[in-house]
């Protein structure tokens, strides 16, 4: 057998549990030779579900041993690796877990999984310098109606529908257990990462609706215009401006960019 | 290529002790995909462990024997990582670790043929020219063996690191672990490795099954394996040596301990050399 038919039927072997490796080995028997495939054959499912238990500790706890176990096994069965590193191994696994059956705690389980995925794109995501606070100050105040904000690269948003955030942060300590998962108020979370430390808070609807903008390259002018529809034209800007000052201090601003007109009036 | 002494892994269970203690090693080995990622806190880790260390990259995912075409953006992150840390060298596995564009992030043996040497030789060279640098491929270990082998896996690695001119990095416990899993002589596999090809040794634990050994990297190094040793010692001289841990990972001290063992081995058979 040619190489490439040999490394075919050894993944086969490996992946599928298809019987064929065998008869290109050596063995003392067929029991023997099985029992050291198992080894690879095991092998192989053990680091997987050694590495999805590293990105979903929280939901390997509760969901218990057992049924982790279970349903990884499951998933690796139905979903092979094939990227270089086992990192991005289980992407989808939140949506493999919403589509096993319907109900509340199997939603609050998915959102739980896409919960501690986000955590980790997080934690691993490109590093970049956040924007210092006194590089606008500097700014003329004609500028400000035109400036646009770039956010983080770690910057992430997460809305959830259940409670599974909240035992997420249980399970690490940083408040009760609830009594179970379940339904809770639609909750849009911030997730971001300030040095090497991931932060993450709850927004208010206001808030998540200026950083979409942000995020969509709205200008401070258009922000401001947003907010006004909630508190009035004379309070929207130093509403806007104290919201802006906050995201500055959290670290969540990367860049900005300005009318190019205006710094041309600006340097007049 | 120079020794760096003895050295251990860098694994995160000890990047604070490494940091706050900064233990007396010659350098540390780190996990090449561990920190093929965008940022955070593994490379964040690197770059401090290395302002006091040299680090040499130690990967899994070249897949050097695989009849898949070399993945070219893993080679270029790799590249783009050894020039960020200032690696020493880079070193792989003599092996493969999937096909049909899947990974079984394992370290699956080839036979030990002229077409499995055919395979490699040119992959082998191609790298070496990307990379600007000869790589070190480590000898694997393996639960079962091909029919079709032409020769034995010490001359395989002779004939391939002189046709590719690679160096090689000596897994002694594998060569333990294979010498009792396919009952070969492993001072005969020593002997048969080219001296000056050898440029990194490993030291390892590995977990006893019925009829075979599993190099699990989980446990001390076993008595064996350290006889093996001092005879690699005698043949290959002091050339950088290591000590892998990636499962039941110990305190820092404890594999210091460990690793002052392979020292005061290797000092004895100095003296009385």
């Amino acid at each position: 057998m040619r190489l490439r038919e040999l490394q075919r039927s050894f993944q086969n072997r490996v992946l599928r549990h298809r019987h064929g490796i065998e008869a290109q080995l050596d063995g003392v028997d067929a029991e023997d030779l099985d029992s050291r495939l198992n080894a690879y054959v095991g092998g192989y499912r053990t680091r997987l579900i050694e590495a999805l238990a590293s990105t979903y500790p929280v939901l390997k706890a509760t969901l218990g041993e057992d049924e982790f176990d279970r349903e990884m096994r499951l998933y690796i069965d139905s979903t092979d690796s094939c990227h270089f590193s086992v990192r991005p191994y289980g992407a989808d696994m939140a949506q493999r877990l919403l589509g096993h059956s319907s109900g509340v705690s199997q939603a609050a389980f998915a959102e739980l999984a896409a919960w501690e995925w986000l955590l980790a794109d997080v934690f691993d995501s490109p590093d970049d310098e956040a924007l210092d606070v006194r590089e606008l100050a500097a700014l003329a105040p004609p500028l400000w109606p035109t400036l646009t904000f770039s956010l983080r690269a770690s910057v992430r948003f997460f809305d959830s529908q259940t409670n599974a955030v909240e035992c997420w942060r249980a399970a690490n300590g940083l408040c009760e257990k609830p009594a179970a998962l379940g339904q809770a108020l639609p909750t849009r979370w911030l997730v971001w990462r300030r040095g090497i430390t991931t932060l993450f808070r709850s927004l208010s609807s206001v808030e998540a609706a200026l950083l979409d903008q942000v995020r969509d390259g709205a200008s401070f002018g258009l922000m401001c215009e947003q907010m006004a529809g909630q508190v009035g034209e004379t309070e929207s800007p130093l509403r806007t401006a104290t919201l802006l000052r906050g995201w500055l201090a959290e670290e969540l601003i990367k860049d900005y960019t300005c009318a190019g007109s205006l710094h041309a009036v600006e340097s007049q | 290529m120079k020794s760096l002494g003895f050295g251990l892994g860098l694994r995160p269970d000890h990047y604070d002790a490494i940091l706050s203690e900064l233990p007396s090693v010659g350098f540390f080995e780190a996990l090449t995909e561990n920190y093929l990622v965008p940022g955070g806190k593994a490379l964040d880790y690197l770059e401090r462990v290395r302002a006091h260390y040299p680090i040499v990259l130690h990967g899994v995912s070249l897949s050097i024997g695989s009849t898949e075409p070399l993945n070219r953006d893993y080679l270029k992150l790799l590249k783009a990582l050894s020039r960020r840390i200032h690696a020493p060298w880079i070193s792989d596995h003599l092996c493969w670790t999937g096909t049909e564009g899947l990974n079984l992030h394992d370290l699956m043996p080839l036979p030990y043929t002229q077409e499995a040497l055919e395979h490699l030789v040119p992959r082998i060279e191609e790298i070496q020219e990307f990379l600007g640098e000869r790589i070190l491929l480590e000898n694997v270990s393996s639960y079962v063996g091909y029919r079709s082998s032409e020769m034995t896996e010490w001359e395989f690695l002779a004939e391939l690191s002189a046709r590719a001119d690679c160096l090689l990095l000596l897994d002694v416990n594998n060569v333990y672990v294979n010498s009792v899993n396919h009952r070969f002589d492993p001072i005969a596999f020593l002997d048969g490795v080219p001296k000056n090809r050898v440029a990194q040794i490993h030291l390892a634990g590995h977990e006893r099954q019925e009829t075979f050994i599993i190099d699990t990297h989980d446990a001390p190094i076993a008595d064996a394996v350290w006889a093996l040793y001092q005879r690699a010692f005698l043949r290959f001289g002091a050339v950088s040596t290591m000590i892998e841990r990636d499962a039941n990972i110990p305190p820092l001290q404890e594999l210091l301990e460990e690793l002052a063992l392979a020292q005061t081995s290797a000092a004895a058979i100095e003296a009385a050399a």
